[in-house]
């Protein structure tokens, strides 16, 4: 393609992605967020148009017009995030949750085809792609108002489903992850990483071959070894974010998302060397031992379906340590000599990273207290047929003591409003989803009231 | 009719028997003489133009013909909503409403909304131990666009005693947001439309 060619190509797909822009932000947003990033990229779209038809080096338009067809794709996370797609209810949260961490930052929350929950760091992305093209005092102009801002994504399918989204702790969790990885001492890490490595007397067939070859092997196994424990790191931490940000219901969550996977999958290039789901499992369950939620669920008291819950409860937690006491996922790492030493330091790791965690996550930390303070009214609430959005002082809870109500009580399969004489039904579930949706709704609307009043007063 | 001083004492009760749920309740200057005022929700059903031909309430698969020719949206706070003359639309209250056994409630306009031209809940009685958001059918009769904006304080609900009541069996198990109506649920709507 000539200079022309590619010049013609850039201003139309300027044209498409103005007009695609146009009725994309046409639609109902439930923030100004998703408003901000329609202006973010048309200003982007128009200096990239204007570069291009000031450039004549031939590579330079062709990186340029790429990326034009890579922005052109991104105006699907504005088509896919208005308030007719998304829990709009939900977004205050998710939003002061991301803050927390990246004080700041802005969120626009999307759905998406993929089962799948993701956090995507667009400015980030972006930034890295226009470094090389633009002067930075253009880059700047893009990028005023929006300095920091995250796509975050939830399944279609399971855009109701509010309980779930409670897997939005994990995905916030991995800012954290990476920042906590690069704080470790990776001379001493690849020290520790050779000598566990040895003279690769374990790798099939390395004795065998001929020094230089050897050598190349074996940093092949260095790197392998080395990414797939970061990797399970960066989930493994991840994790505990989550935990630590929803509490019994990022285990809940967690749970449901293996169901339907193999729970001993080793890390594979193809699964971007995930960790084992029952590894991640018995991490969540080993919390929620050292934290004693577990006695907080065996003391929940009340009349039925409070003891039917409670029950219900207690027989989940026993199914899931029977899952997670089972060690089949070890006897897969261990018996293969890259993942069983990527995996060897990983218990210790974890706990270097958590004091990092606490810190970072200071008072978003969804503590033991609140839940054990606020999980029996909140039921109740419930099973009267009411939002989990009041406890009995009338004070306001908080929204992920909602959240734990909601799945304490659809693991229970009671119904809702709770009837001696109703049996459950599954959309009964989805009433306990709109219930906890309209609490996260009312509890937010609550606080950001008495805030305003209180400052009016 | 319950006046102040018992919808208070009601409104504060712990008795689940006998409390009146209203949530949230952001102010407790809502609560008037003789009724609650209660807030436009954030979540309307818009009308859109589909292929079909018409609405036929009784039809069995009304509910998804309706679908098709409305629109869910949730306004974010701040957010406007404007509706033309002779545009309707549904809307909900923000408050979640619980009624105990022995009690009925009605919805009704405001009047200074009424002076606008919008009309606001023509299905106006709540039945006992009713749970969930009120629907509002919203229609502006002047000549002017209106401007609703979420959060605005728009209708009033009433509240009376009803004696003999049981459990509510109605169609709308917990609202929470507007609901379409779901006329064809009605039994013996088979006499009436022969096949």
């Amino acid at each position: 393609m000539s200079i022309d060619d590619l010049q013609r190509l850039a201003k139309a797909q300027v044209i498409n992605i103005h007009q695609r822009l146009a009725e994309a932000r046409s639609q109902e947003f439930p923030t100004n967020s998703p408003e901000l990033f329609g202006e973010f990229l048309e200003r982007l779209v128009d200096a990239l148009g204007e570069f291009i038809q000031q450039n004549s080096d031939l590579t330079l338009l062709r990186y340029s017009c790429e990326i034009l067809r890579i922005i052109g794709s991104h105006v699907r996370y504005l088509e896919n995030g208005s308030s007719s797609k998304v829990p709009a209810q939900l977004i205050g949260s998710i939003e002061n949750l991301i803050q927390q961490t990246r004080p700041g930052a802005r969120v626009l929350l999307r759905v998406q085809w993929s089962f799948n929950y993701t956090v995507i760091d667009i400015s980030d992305i972006y930034r890295t792609i226009l470094r090389n093209l633009l002067a930075a005092s253009t880059i700047d102009t893009i990028f005023s108002g929006i300095a920091d801002f995250c796509v975050v994504g939830i399944p279609t399918i399971e855009y109701s489903n509010v309980l779930l989204h409670a897997a939005l702790g994990h995905e916030a969790g991995h800012r954290l992850a990476t920042d906590y990885l690069k704080t470790e001492d990776q001379k001493n890490l690849v020290a520790t990483t050779k000598a566990a490595m040895g003279d690769l007397g374990w790798y099939p067939g390395a004795s065998q071959l001929p020094p230089l070859f050897r050598f190349n092997v074996s940093q092949r196994l260095l790197d392998g070894i080395l990414r797939t424990r970061k990797r399970a790191l960066e989930e493994l931490i991840s994790d505990l974010v989550g935990w630590k940000t929803f509490g019994i219901s990022a285990l809940f969550t967690l749970h449901n998302i293996s169901l339907v996977s193999v729970l001993d999958a080793p890390p594979a290039e193809e699964t971007r060397l995930y960790p084992p789901w029952r590894l991640r499992l018995r991490g969540m369950m080993l919390k929620l031992y050292t934290e004693e939620i577990i006695e907080d669920l065996n003391s929940l008291r009340g009349s039925s379906p409070i003891d039917m819950i409670r029950d219900a409860a207690v027989r989940y937690v026993r199914e899931l340590n029977d899952v997670v006491t089972d060690t089949s996922d070890w006897n897969v790492l261990n018996a293969d000599g890259v993942l069983s030493r990527a995996y060897a330091d990983l218990g210790e790791a974890l706990v270097g990273s958590e004091a990092f965690i606490s810190e970072k996550l200071g008072m978003t930390i969804y503590g033991r207290e609140t839940f054990r303070r606020q999980i029996a009214d909140l039921l109740e609430r419930l099973a009267l047929g009411f939002p989990p959005d009041e406890l009995r002082d009338s004070t306001i809870p908080d929204f992920r003591s909602a959240m734990a109500a909601g799945w304490l009580y659809k693991n229970a399969r009671v119904s809702v409003p709770y009837s001696p004489t109703s049996e459950w039904e599954i959309r009964h579930d989805e009433t306990i989803n709109r219930l906890v949706l309209k609490a996260i709704e009312s509890i937010e609307l609550t606080k950001s009231f008495e805030a305003w009043r209180s400052g009016n007063m | 009719m319950l006046a102040k001083s018992e919808l208070e004492k009601l409104l504060d009760t712990r008795d689940p028997e006998r409390r009146i749920v209203i949530t949230p309740l952001l102010e407790r200057s809502q609560v008037g003489p003789g009724s609650v005022d209660l807030r436009l929700g954030f979540t309307f059903l818009l009308s859109r133009r589909a292929n079909i031909a018409a609405i036929d309430p009784m039809a069995t698969d009304s509910l998804k013909t309706v679908e098709k020719c409305q629109e869910r949206i949730t306004l974010s706070r701040g957010r406007l909503l404007y509706l033309h003359p002779g545009e309707f639309i549904l809307g909900s209250s923000l408050e979640y409403i619980g009624l105990p056994t022995n009690m009925g409630a009605y919805v009704t306009s405001r009047s200074s909304w009424g002076r606008t031209g919008l009309v606001i809940a023509t299905a106006t009685s709540v039945g006992p131990r009713f749970r969930g958001v009120i629907t509002l059918e919203l229609a502006n009769l002047g000549t002017q666009p209106l401007t609703l904006r979420p959060g605005v304080r728009i209708a009033q609900i009433v509240f009376h005693y009803a004696d003999g009541g049981g459990e509510y069996d109605g169609r709308y198990p917990c609202p929470t947001g507007p609901e379409p109506g779901k006329i064809q649920k009605d039994k013996d709507l088979e006499f009436w439309n022969p096949s």
